[in-house]
């Protein structure tokens, strides 16, 4: 454990004083902002075109006497029923501010692609340039391993909070009626959500990293790879085929968003599991494999 | 670890590259103490067999026993094996003092004291001014001595150097070599190297290896006959020689003696037990030089070269 530390330890400090950690939080932040940016865009228009459609209409009974953001939160609610195809998610999901549902959507969806940036050289840049020669005379290969995976993971834990905390800024700043302390208490539980995506990521990017020597080759064929799996997902490709559904990570980023705590463990369990499996694969592979 | 259990142990070390053999059945044992040479030509399976007994390599088969234990038991070896690899290099954007630290701390030393150990290192090497610069603004000069500055932290018993001065200028080769003179008698030291000249001169015990295989191993003084051969320059006529060889080949110790070409005679001598060398080629000499012999040079043994040439 001693070494795991030491090894982390070293790593976010070379990674904090390299350009490294700003250019990705860079990268992150303007994530957070566009999609914030969008959610202001999308929200003002809908909100103009509720009063001109409402204009000298008359409204069901159960929306007569409602305001602009009650419609707004309806037609969302039924926008997402659409997405998710369960009513009671829906009703649960458009509780939520459009901003933190959308941050949170952007999140899951290039998380992968931060996962990969931070740690596609996880272990490949040691092997490529020898370094880990020095490394394996006085630690075991192991806590190379670990050690590794435990600094990518805080390095992705606080660039997710950092941005978490800019979208929070970004809604009492800029959006209307944003509900400070419940949007606080939804974006943190998100935050903590997105961790076990983030980390399985980290995980099956060691394992790549582990298996693979020149890195930056590596760096293209993951940018690829993941490149097909989002236009899988974008085309509902890999949806279609029944057995495969069950193998993509989406549909357990799903049940992240459910109401349902049950749904909610089942998604964490997942990711955890991926995250142990990957990197115990990395473990393994470091272990057998020629430094 | 027992003066008797030697410092590195190979049995059967095989190591095959796809269908190269780089490494074919070595059995090697390095004396506990000893400053070792790894000696053969580009191929001969050097670098594997010292990336097999750091544990960098995996073999297809046999077993490596470095200190008594496994090699690659990191628990029993931390800091007490280190090594210089050929071609590693430290992360570029780091200071040289920080890489030093971090491994020193990693190899055991308390981090307190390891900046002071990594400064202590950098002195021995002579770069204790560039200790802040980073490793990638580094000579190849100096980021050899950094990584030679390396192996040496701490109290290692057992520093395997590959190709310590390969590509070094004269000065920082020779202020290596002394280097590792300067390690004799603390550590048991693994050199592997073309330039068998510094073999000859830093290490007292080698192994030859050709395709993979120990072609011969020992003492150096075994392997280049340094205590049965002797090999005489001179600069008399060679009539004048003839007498000359009359004159050793009475000496008692002495076996043959032969004139070769450009006028060297070749002295073959055996040794009383317990007899020291150096006695019998003073005889030779003595006589030679009594006998009105002009003596240019004088080598003990046949020299690495040569030895390696012939097999």
């Amino acid at each position: 454990m001693h070494d795991i530390l030491i090894i982390a330890r070293e790593d976010l400090r070379q990674t904090f004083r390299s350009t490294k950690a700003v250019l990705l939080l860079g990268i992150y932040a303007l994530l957070s902002l566009l999609t914030g940016a969008l959610v202001i865009l999308i929200s003002r228009t809908a909100a103009v075109q509720i009063e001109t459609a409402t204009e000298g209409v008359e409204l069901p009974p159960e929306l007569a006497g409602a305001g602009s953001r009650e419609l707004q939160e309806e037609i969302t609610r039924q926008v997402l029923e659409v997405f998710v195809d369960d009513p009671a998610l829906a009703s649960y999901l458009a509780g939520i501010p459009l901003v933190i549902l959308f941050f949170f959507w952007a999140n899951r969806t290039f998380l992968p692609w931060l996962a990969a940036l931070i740690g596609f050289d996880a272990l490949g840049r040691d092997i490529e340039s020898g370094t880990v020669r020095y490394l394996t005379l006085r630690t075991r290969r192991s806590s190379l391993v670990l050690g590794r995976f435990f600094a990518n993971a805080i390095l992705l834990g606080l660039l997710t909070a950092a941005t978490h905390l800019l979208i929070f800024g970004f809604g009492i700043l800029w959006i209307d009626e944003f509900p400070g302390m419940s949007a606080a208490g939804q974006l943190f539980r998100f935050w903590l959500l997105v961790l076990p995506v983030g980390t399985a990521w980290l995980a099956f990017m060691l394992l790549v990293s582990a298996l693979v020597r020149p890195y930056p080759a590596l760096l293209v064929g993951i940018v690829a790879l993941l490149g097909t799996v989002m236009a899988g997902w974008l085309t509902n490709f890999w949806g279609a085929i029944e057995p495969l559904r069950w193998m993509l990570p989406r549909v357990y980023g799903g049940y992240l968003l459910s109401p349902n705590v049950q749904e909610q463990l089942i998604g964490v369990g997942v990711f955890t599991l991926a995250t142990v499996v990957f990197v115990i694969a990395a473990l393994l592979t470091l272990e057998r494999r020629d430094v | 670890m027992s003066e008797a259990t030697p410092a590195v142990r190979t049995r059967g070390l095989h190591r095959h590259f796809g269908r190269i053999r780089a490494v074919d059945g070595v059995d090697l044992v390095v004396p506990a103490g000893s400053t070792f040479a790894l000696i053969g030509p580009n191929g001969a399976g050097k670098t594997t067999t010292f990336g097999l007994i750091c544990d960098w390599l995996r073999p297809t088969s046999g077993t490596v026993e470095v200190l008594g234990v496994p090699a690659g038991d990191i628990d029993r070896l931390r800091g007490r094996v280190l090594a210089l690899p050929q071609d590693a290099v430290l992360p570029p954007r780091v200071p040289v003092i920080e890489s030093l630290s971090f491994l020193a701390r990693l190899q055991g030393i308390d981090s307190g004291r390891a900046r002071s150990e990594a400064e202590r290192v950098l002195e021995i090497v002579g770069l204790l001014d560039r200790a802040e610069s980073r490793a990638g603004t580094l000579s190849h000069g100096m980021s050899k001595r950094v990584a030679l500055a390396q192996a040496l932290m701490g109290e290692p018993e057992l520093v395997l150097l590959d190709e310590p001065t390969s590509g070094l200028d004269p000065r920082s080769a020779h202020a290596v070599r002394s280097l590792i003179a300067g390690l004799r008698g603390r550590a048991t030291v693994v050199v592997s190297s073309h330039n068998l000249h510094e073999l000859e001169e830093l290490c007292d015990h080698a192994a030859i290896l050709d395709h993979g295989k120990v072609v011969a191993a020992g003492s150096l003084d075994e392997l280049t006959s340094a205590n049965r051969e002797m090999l005489v320059e001179l600069a008399n006529p060679e009539d004048e020689i003839e007498a000359l060889l009359d004159r050793i080949r009475r000496l008692e110790a002495v076996l043959t003696a032969e004139l070769l070409e450009e006028r060297r005679i070749f002295v073959r001598f055996q040794l009383e037990p317990g007899g020291r060398p150096e006695v019998v080629v003073t005889r030779v000499l003595g006589e030679l030089l009594a006998g009105g012999g002009l003596v240019g040079r004088v080598d003990r043994g046949k020299g690495l070269e040569r030895k390696v040439l012939s097999l």
